[in-house]
């Protein structure tokens, strides 16, 4: 992987009693789209503010190229930021507003106007450099504010749930837009979000953050296959959770096995729960010949079955009364409410998954 | 529709209206009297207005207001701002708050007679400076309350993207902050120097020899209501109606204002 620009190191901070940051460390490299995703309340806003210089950490620092940032002020720091809000300059034009960071450094004028124009062009926004704010539509204004930020080159561009405040259609639209111009322009892309499917979409990796700590950074795909945690492990898409415990090379799950897997030092005997996505879940009919010993396998009853386009979602329920959510492609057949199935879980699918320490 | 006419509120209501401003239409009416009585009408005419210019110690008396008014105006309007700034972000104090807006609240009397004393205490002699203070102090309360609205409604993070943007806090405030709340210092400066024109009672205790405007009027109606008295009282009533109106157009909301999210508007 190539050079890190931003590393954070053992960060801390309380407002009065609540913790916001517990102790975070991270690692942002060179031209990554990087999201920071949890719930509100995780702590992900306050650290991205602190990257920012709104806010100085209690504890830890934070290395822009190697160097401290220490109590460096906004304007002092090669990192810009895109508010929630936009927070665009209400009185000015759209012109304006893209101006206004390069007019700061002292540039001359052609030079501002060169480079407002070239931004204005790569998110589409020539035609209403002239217009103010208060006549944008919200996916306008997204992009002002956008053009703003990346006008200045910053070494990183800070993006506070950038996609939050447009509704569900042209979010998902920018999604893909945004993935796009990072790759375009080249610079590092750190996001907020609280939105999985959104930071699973932009981010090449993502730091899953709780209660100010940091639980698991990964890639969208290994976060999907390798979740650190139950808590990582539900927050990021469905998953299958079957109480197990402990034991000294695997996880045993009454009544159905013994599977060998990571336990992530559980102590044997210890509780711990395995994991399986939807789409990992084999269902078969009731007179299917028994599989093979790789996979669990046991009776179950089809609960609901919902059709979503391109995938099927049966609900069954075990004998025991565990409930399970198998996903399979349109083409499958869809299960008649009632009937009898056998529930297949392919033991290389299933994943350990501790409580976590937050 | 539907509603059972009641004769009786009707009657009520057209009192009610009828003696606020009846009093007001006939005075109007009667300042382009052309009689000398002030009661009978003769016919248009505008000699009182002219003779009102022509009237030295009237127009000296609107100097004098128009001096104190400015003055006090641009004090009011520096200071309430700051105010706002640190009732707004600097504290939480209820107690404190409401010590300022609490001035506005005592009877003019009591502050004259207490401005009076003071003034006294502290060797500051009566006149125009006496009152351009009593003024600023009651003024700045105005217009703190006023540029406190249009503070809370700002949306801090345009403060915070000047700074992200390389932009210093002061040239901030005067770029981004200040234009922002512009409407708001504009209307406070509105409100203020209106109220400043008609102050009478602190204005009286504070002027010794100086005459205000306001006393100047008093001191002709000594002598009856005369037309011209008429006419100072319409031109009084235009200019405060223009300038109150103003301060209206100028402080209430607009549209395009900071954005805020999942608002369309195209």
């Amino acid at each position: 992987m190539s050079q890190t620009v931003i590393a954070i190191e053992g960060a801390r901070k309380r407002f009065g009693e609540t913790v916001a940051l517990d102790g975070v460390s991270l690692e942002i490299a060179e031209g990554e789209f990087f999201a920071l995703l949890g719930p509100s309340g995780c702590g992900k806003t306050t650290l991205l503010r602190a990257i920012g210089g709104f806010g100085a950490l209690d504890e830890g620092r934070i290395l822009l190229d190697g160097a401290d940032l220490g109590r460096s002020r906004p304007y002092e720091r090669p990192v810009n930021m895109m508010f929630q809000s936009y927070a665009l300059f209400p009185h000015m034009r759209v012109r304006d507003n893209v101006a206004y960071g390069l007019r700061a450094e002292r540039l001359p004028r052609d030079e501002v106007a060169a480079r407002v124009d070239e931004v204005l062009g790569v998110v589409g926004l020539h035609e209403l450099a002239d217009r103010r704010p208060g006549q944008l539509s919200g996916g306008q204004r997204q992009r002002v504010a956008l053009a703003r930020a990346i006008v200045k080159r910053p070494r990183v561009l800070l993006l506070d749930e950038p996609l939050a405040a447009l509704d569900r259609q042209l979010r998902q639209e920018m999604q893909i837009e945004l993935k796009r111009l990072q790759h375009d322009v080249g610079l590092t892309f750190v996001v907020v979000t609280h939105d999985q499917e959104e930071a699973m979409t932009m981010a090449d990796r993502i730091a899953v953050m709780r209660s100010g700590r940091v639980l698991q950074v990964a890639t969208p795909r290994d976060l999907y296959r390798r979740p650190a945690d139950r808590f990582v492990a539900s927050f990021i898409g469905t998953m299958n959770i079957l109480d197990g415990v402990a034991t000294a090379d695997g996880v045993r799950v009454d009544p159905v096995g013994e599977v060998r897997l990571e336990a992530f030092g559980a102590a044997p005997g210890a509780p711990l729960a395995v994991g399986i996505r939807p789409d990992d879940v084999i269902l078969l009919d009731a007179d299917a010949p028994p599989p093979p010993g790789t996979a669990f396998a046991f009776p179950a009853q089809v609960e609901t079955t919902v059709f979503a386009g391109s995938q099927i979602h049966t609900l069954v329920r075990d004998t025991q009364g565990r409930a399970f959510t198998a996903t399979a492609g349109a083409g499958a057949e869809q299960r008649r409410e009632g009937s009898a199935c056998v529930v297949v879980l392919p033991l290389d699918a299933l994943v350990a998954l501790p409580e976590g320490s937050a | 529709m539907g509603e059972p006419r009641r004769p009786l509120l009707a009657v009520y209501m057209g009192a009610l209206f009828a003696f606020l401003y009846l009093p007001i239409a006939i005075l109007v009416v009667l300042s382009f009297n052309d009689s000398k009585l002030a009661t009978v009408w003769r016919g248009f005419s505008l000699r009182w207005y002219e003779e009102l210019f022509r009237d030295t110690e009237v127009l000296l008396s609107i100097r004098t207001t128009l001096v104190i008014a400015i003055a006090a105006t641009a004090l009011s309007i520096v200071f309430g701002t700051l105010l706002a700034f640190g009732i707004e972000r600097r504290t939480r104090s209820a107690a404190l708050e409401n010590g300022i807006y609490l001035p506005l609240l005592i009877p003019d009397v009591v502050t004259g007679i207490g401005l009076l004393s003071f003034y006294a205490t502290i060797s500051l002699p009566l006149g125009t400076v006496a009152i351009i203070i009593a003024h600023s102090v009651w003024g700045t309360a105005f217009a703190a309350a006023i540029v406190r609205t249009r503070l809370r409604g700002l949306d801090r993070s345009i403060e915070e993207a000047s700074l992200d943007l390389g932009v210093r806090e002061v040239p901030t405030f005067l770029r981004i902050t200040l234009p922002a709340i512009s409407p708001g210092i504009i209307a406070a400066a509105l409100v203020v120097f209106t109220l400043s024109i008609d102050e009478f009672i602190i204005a009286y205790f504070t002027a010794g020899q100086t005459v205000t405007f306001p006393i100047q009027v008093y001191s002709m109606i000594r002598f009856g209501v005369t037309p011209e008295i008429n006419a100072v009282a319409t031109l009084m009533l235009l200019f405060s109606m223009a300038l109150i109106v103003g301060a209206y157009l100028i402080a209430r909301p607009r549209s395009p204002r900071a954005a805020r999210p999942g608002e369309e508007t195209a």
